[in-house]
């Protein structure tokens, strides 16, 4: 009777508790609202108790349901894979779901909306969506939850459908999103074409162990393993399949270019987007790199576009984020820089780095949506910072475990987000300076726009912090804010708690200077040294770490002052940045009645306001491009597919039209007709000599 | 007085179909090679053969001094036939009758 | 002896007026009386194979041909009959209803 036993029953809970709402919800007291809270509190038990037997050393890789058993072909199942990352992030996902369904009492029920058995329907079978994706044990299983999550992402987005911007925004985001996973669909077929499996850990079966892919790649890589390759070589052809598996991780965790929608995405409700669009959907697409990162090691070529996308994005983003004037759009374009964080690490090779920022980010990020919806709930869903201001004295709470968030999304020590993202940037640099060939300078690039990103992040936080709570308020709302309840504050306390305290599950820092074994992320996904779980799975940090050194050619290098020196050099300059961007904050906006200083900027600030005019770049693309090749191929689905069809038609037409005509009705034809054939008749048979 | 005269007012094109089927016929029948006529012999009494053949009767009984010539038997033939006529005879009259009293009304 | 293939060129040419009055006629009893000629032609026909093999058959079965296109001319002129009632007018070229 072990956790495992009962692991499918953590995505199986919230499946019901979404029957329940979308069958029964109109008939319950709260719409819903109370089995989604049991059942992600049920999730989050089993999910705690799993962590436990993980800690134990023990983990979990079984088919259970198969789909079609192939024979001499692969074959196609679900099944569930617990690692030590798994249990980490099923952790996350259903605390993160278990508070914000509290919070919906507060946010949605309390406010009076309706609909609600809809919404809570669509929070559950997220949920589950999102919890199953998380325990997949192959890519096909993965993709397939991927794609409910965007489901529900669209249903949820466009929960407000009678207005106009919801279903435009939702439509958009299934769009954008479908459009990278179309990529990821080839990935995903190419991978079964290449490897005939899609597991991503090997798997004990009573006939022998089925290797993983990222093990058979390896192999083919070393020259020890025979694969279709489609001509190309080895590593080149990884490097195209992971391209396109990062396609569907561009568009899900909103990198550049395919980012486009998750501003827009705003429009749904505050709760939707605490858990969507800042801890758990967007995290889909860096939990899938880090699930196949095993074989994203094999192609440098692949890490180092993964760190520049991230790079880029994290510093494009946070440009954007300085000039926008609504609070949830200014913590949407925060969360697309942050997951851009999260790539950096990733694809510099900083495997704990982006983990722990995964884990931070949930917590501080949905942290502030909640804050925001517990603002925006005060001011009557207006969200607008220029109407807010003094409202720290009116919402204590919310004041505090925003500025909790806030100082974690800066960086400040001791907060969790210093230690996540100071590591990320030291990972960066480190093997910016250490990697071979043309690896090290792109990662040092990427470090670069990270870094100059953090001083935006500090600036564009606290602005916020500032027009929202400080100063004198400037709308008789702000003035006389709705009172929240116990529902919108317990989570925030939770939350605010875990913001200032998550980063002690992995301070480096502290432990590379004092000696202290504190590190215990990196002792999580690192395993025992000999044995257990990774060797029976392969994806705990040891084996990244042989194939980043060994295939990838990443290694470190300490340029200033040994390990110590740099750490602390990098350290410093990730603080300074982000205290500098807080006072740069603090001297424009912290006085009590601040101005728009954003117009100074002058046509930067049109361009940012715009969105560097992406959305608009987009619409052309789809519109200008898009459509008239579909015209193009309409016209030659029709005109020449159709046509083939129809001509073969037209000549039976046109025939039949033709002979009918021997039916003249008159007699003398016919007998005409008779008499000219028996006259051929005769002649035929004297030519052929029939008879005597 | 009228007299025959060649119909013109029609098309007679399709008359050239049977002048062809006749030059058919005459160019089978004028190449084929038959053998002399076999007859029927000095003295055959042809007709009381047949009527004996179509009653099925011996036809030594009915000619005398051996005049005689075998044939095969017809009775069923005449029967069928005599129904026909029968038959005809009834429908030409239903034909008539019927039409013309449908026509009244 | 006349030889056979002369008596099956009479009866050929028979025919063949028969056929040209049936291609070409349009009156409905003419179209009747040329296929009385047609049956003659063929009574000729096996009259003169009668006299070839010295079989009596032949002649037999032209007495019956005989008896049949009486029956059939009765059956015709009810028909005949019929299609002035429907179309006032004997011309075959007229009856043109049963067409595409």
């Amino acid at each position: 009777m072990t956790a495992f036993d009962f692991a499918p029953a953590i995505a199986l809970l919230p499946f019901v508790s979404f029957l329940v709402a979308l069958f029964g919800g109109q008939y319950l007291p709260k719409k819903g609202a109370f089995a989604g809270i049991a059942a992600t509190a049920g999730s989050l038990l089993l999910s705690a108790w799993v962590a436990v037997t993980v800690a134990g050393g023990e983990t979990y890789n079984e088919a259970l349901y198969t789909f079609t058993a192939g024979l001499d072909t692969f074959e196609l199942h679900l099944g569930i894979l617990i690692d030590p990352l798994t249990a980490l992030m099923l952790l996350i996902v259903s605390f993160i779901a278990l508070l914000v369904h509290v919070f919906s009492l507060g946010y949605m029920n309390d406010e009076g909306e309706t609909g609600l058995p809809r919404y809570y329907a669509g929070l559950g079978l997220f949920t589950a969506s999102m919890l199953a994706f998380v325990f997949s044990n192959n890519i096909l299983m993965a993709f397939m939850f991927f794609e409910l999550v965007g489901l529900c992402s669209y249903l949820l987005i466009g929960f407000w459908f009678r207005e106009d911007g919801p279903p435009s925004a939702a439509k958009k985001a299934f769009l954008v999103t479908r459009f990278g996973d179309y990529f990821f669909l080839i990935g995903v077929v190419g991978i079964f074409a290449t490897f005939g499996t899609g597991l991503f850990a090997p798997v004990e079966t009573a006939s022998g162990t089925m290797a993983s892919f990222p093990q058979i790649a390896e192999q083919a890589i070393n020259g020890e393993a025979d694969i279709f390759t489609a001509g190309y070589g080895a590593q080149t052809w990884m490097t195209i399949l992971g391209l396109l598996v990062l396609g569907g991780v561009i568009g899900k965790s909103a990198q550049f270019p395919l980012h486009t929608w998750l501003p827009d995405a705003m429009e749904g409700p505050t709760p939707v987007s605490a858990l969507i669009h800042a801890a758990t959907m967007v995290a889909a697409g860096v939990y899938l790199v880090a699930r196949m990162y095993g074989f994203y090691l094999l192609s440098p070529t692949a890490l180092a576009i993964i760190a520049l996308v991230g790079g880029f994005t994290a510093l494009f983003a946070a440009t954007m984020g300085v000039v926008k004037q609504e609070l949830k759009q200014v913590l949407a374009y925060s969360t697309i820089s942050q997951y851009g964080y999260m790539m950096l690490a990733l694809g510099s090779g900083g495997y704990v780095a982006a983990v722990f920022h995964l884990t931070t980010h949930a917590v501080f990020k949905a942290l502030l949506f909640l804050g925001a919806g517990s603002v925006i709930i005060a001011m009557h869903h207006n969200e607008n910072m220029w109407d807010m201001g003094g409202l720290k004295e009116k919402m204590p709470v919310t004041y505090y475990t925003f500025l909790s968030g806030s100082l974690a999304l800066a960086g400040i020590v001791p907060f969790a987000g210093f230690w996540s993202k100071d590591e990320v940037l030291f990972e960066a640099l480190i093997h910016g300076f250490g990697s071979e060939g043309m690896l090290g300078p792109m990662y040092l690039l990427a470090y670069a726009m990270g870094l100059l990103a953090v001083f935006f992040t500090g600036f564009y936080t606290f602005r916020m912090v500032y027009l929202t709570f400080h100063g004198d308020a400037r709308s008789d709302t702000a003035r006389d804010p709705e009172p929240v309840r116990w529902n919108v504050k317990g989570p925030l306390a939770v939350l605010g708690v875990g913001a200032a305290t998550v980063g002690l599950i992995n301070m480096k820092p502290i432990a590379v200077l004092t000696g202290a074994e504190i590190d215990f992320l990196h002792k999580w996904v690192h395993g025992p040294d000999e044995g257990g779980w990774p060797a029976a799975l392969s994806t705990d940090l040891v084996t990244y770490e042989e194939l980043m050194k060994g295939v990838a050619g990443i290694s470190s290098n300490y340029p200033i002052g040994g390990e110590q020196g740099t750490l602390l050099v990098s350290a410093a300059l990730s603080l300074g940045l982000a205290l500098a961007g807080v006072l740069f904050a603090r001297s424009l906006y912290g006085v009590d009645q601040p101005t728009e200083h954003t117009d100074k900027l002058g046509g930067a600030k049109t361009l940012l306001m715009h969105n560097y005019y992406q959305d608009e770049y987009q619409v052309w693309l789809a519109q200008g491009v898009t459509v008239p090749i579909a015209r193009a191929a309409d016209k030659f689905d029709q005109g020449v597919v159709d046509g083939v069809v129809n001509g073969v038609s037209s000549v039976s037409l046109f025939t039949g039209s033709r002979f009918r005509r021997i039916q003249s009705g008159v007699v003398s034809n016919y007998a005409a007709l008779m008499t000219l054939s028996l006259a051929l008749l005769l002649v035929v048979f004297v030519v052929l000599g029939g008879g005597a | 007085m009228s007299r025959p005269e060649l119909e013109t007012g029609t098309s007679l094109w399709p008359g050239v179909a049977a002048i062809g089927l006749f030059a058919v016929f005459a160019a089978v029948f004028l190449g084929t090679d038959l053998s002399d006529p076999v007859g029927f012999g000095e003295n055959a009494a042809i007709m009381k053969s047949i009527g004996a053949a179509m009653f099925n009767i011996d036809p030594a009984a009915v000619t005398s001094d051996g005049a005689h010539v075998a044939g095969e038997g017809f009775i069923v033939s005449f029967i069928l036939i005599a129904v026909v006529l029968d038959a005809a005879l009834d429908g030409s009259l239903m034909l008539a009758k019927r039409d013309e009293e449908e026509g009244d009304n | 002896m006349i030889p056979t293939e002369y008596y099956l060129l009479l009866s050929a040419a028979v025919f063949s007026i028969g056929v040209f009055g049936v291609l070409t006629r349009r009156n409905a009893l003419i179209f009747l009386m040329s296929v009385e000629l047609m049956l003659n032609a063929a009574n000729i026909n096996l009259v003169a194979f009668s006299f070839q093999y010295g079989n009596l058959t032949g002649q037999v079965f032209s007495l019956f041909i005989m008896a049949l296109a009486a029956a059939e001319v009765a059956v015709g002129l009810g028909i005949i009959l019929v299609l002035y009632r429907n179309f006032t007018d004997i011309d075959v070229t007229k009856a043109t209803t049963m067409r595409w």
